[in-house]
């Protein structure tokens, strides 16, 4: 590559690092994108732990299910989701793995993909978990 | 001729912002940028290549174990300049792939290790024509690394009141051991005893200082290693905070790969000399991993 492309493209990139870094804290706080993962540097910042479960309606509460209420395929299918939610937060939608999971529970009850966000929260140096239910629409 | 001297210069192109953005770390020791950019390339090959094979060696994959072999192979044919162009191509070409197969689950490290051989690719030339913008455009990644990173910390909130570091020191093994050593054992006793929410707090003071000076110091390196005045000071600021990172945070292989990235602002060819010290580490950290020398905890 001659040298002016090389530089005019060397520079684009640590551009693009530097710029890079402020939609990453954006997607953190919108998102709830991993601060660790995706070309952030925010490693060491605050813990970031991801758990998903499957929660069921009883009666007008939502309950997480223990690992042994759960059928293993759904349950590989929760693990695998876990995986990409802790790294990709909001960006990796529920909506697969709800589909998926509406063809392969039992249709009698009305389940939920239970996620909990942990992290440290700076005002009280207390760990603080966000939670979100995604209803699973069983076809009757 | 003043005018003819006027309208020479007029006609030259004007360089892009971006052009001067990253000459800003340029320098006048230029005389050995072959040899130290040529010794670079060979660490972090070797340090991707000892990556993976420790991956594989921890249980993971077979395919870590073909993606060390290939950066292997990129590694001993960097050695052979008729071969050098295809050792980074191939070097990049691996990296890519290794980033899609991963993701999302690449670490922050394998974009920076993508970043640094790219660039390396893109600027190879036999002639060498490209070397002092590399090596420019290099030198900005400990900078930009440093700088973001107490950025980071600062927009997070959670060093002020030195909180990350106390409910470090109160879960995390790799965070723990440190922590024992620097804190009075019944302060860390204390820490021990925090049951999940917390708070996560010290209750000595000089804990917190030491939170604080973490990202003060890296923001505060970034800036000298950018100033050409300060460049000095700012390499030896640079290996004091790596040292101290992993002292704490045990995370080796990327702590050898962006010490060699800071020694890019050494006024002389630290590079070379480093490149045997660095592959011996590795063999060691491999010889670790691989059972054959006693247990030490790294990431």
């Amino acid at each position: 590559m001659k040298t002016r492309w090389f530089t005019r493209t060397a520079g684009i990139v640590l551009v693009l690092i530097m710029v890079w870094q402020f939609v990453h804290r954006g997607l953190v706080v919108v998102t709830d994108v991993n601060p660790w993962k995706l070309f952030g540097f925010a490693m060491y910042c605050t813990p970031h732990q991801v758990k998903v479960r499957l929660a069921k309606m009883v009666g007008n509460r939502i309950r997480p299910m223990s690992k042994q209420e759960i059928p293993p395929e759904p349950r590989r299918a929760l693990a695998i989701f876990e995986r990409n939610r802790a790294s990709l937060g909001m960006l990796h939608s529920h909506e697969d793995l709800a589909r998926y999971l509406a063809e392969s529970l039992p249709p009698t009850e009305r389940f939920f993909i239970w996620v909990e966000v942990t992290t440290l929260d700076p005002a009280t140096a207390t760990l603080k978990t966000n939670l979100k239910a995604y209803p699973v629409r069983v076809e009757q | 001729m003043i005018f003819a001297l006027k309208s020479k210069s007029s006609a030259a192109p004007k360089p892009w912002i971006i052009e001067r953005l990253v000459s800003l770390t340029a320098d006048d020791h230029v005389a050995h940028l072959s040899s130290q950019l040529s010794a670079f390339a060979s660490i972090l090959l070797i340090h991707l290549a000892s990556r993976d094979m420790v991956r594989y060696l921890e249980g993971q994959p077979s395919w870590r174990l073909w993606l060390a072999l290939g950066f292997g192979l990129c590694f001993a044919a960097s050695f052979f300049p008729a071969y050098r162009r295809f050792a980074y191509y191939g070097a990049t070409a691996i990296a890519t792939l290794k980033l899609v197969a991963v993701f999302p689950l690449n670490s922050n490290h394998s974009m920076v290790e993508l970043v640094c051989i790219l660039l390396i690719a893109m600027a190879y030339r036999p002639d060498g024509a490209n070397l002092a913008v590399l090596s420019q455009s290099l030198r900005w990644l400990p900078i930009l690394v440093f700088f973001f990173s107490g950025l980071q910390k600062m927009m997070m909130g959670t060093y002020f009141d030195g909180s990350f570091l106390a409910f470090s020191a109160a879960s995390d093994t790799d965070f723990r051991a440190a922590f024992q050593w620097m804190l009075p054992e019944a302060e860390f006793a204390r820490l021990q005893a925090i049951k999940p929410p917390g708070p996560y707090l010290f209750e000595l003071m000089y804990p917190v200082v030491l939170s604080n000076l973490v990202y003060i110091g890296e923001i505060v390196v970034a800036g000298l290693l950018l100033m050409k005045r300060t460049r000095l000071v700012g390499l030896i600021g640079s290996m004091v905070m790596i040292v101290g990172i992993e002292l704490v945070a045990k995370e080796l292989f990327f702590g050898v790969l962006f010490a060699n990235l800071v020694l890019l602002y050494a006024p002389r060819d630290w590079s070379k000399p480093a490149l045997p010290w660095c592959c011996a580490l590795y063999a060691v950290l491999l010889a670790v991993t691989a059972g054959l020398l006693p247990e030490f905890k790294f990431n």
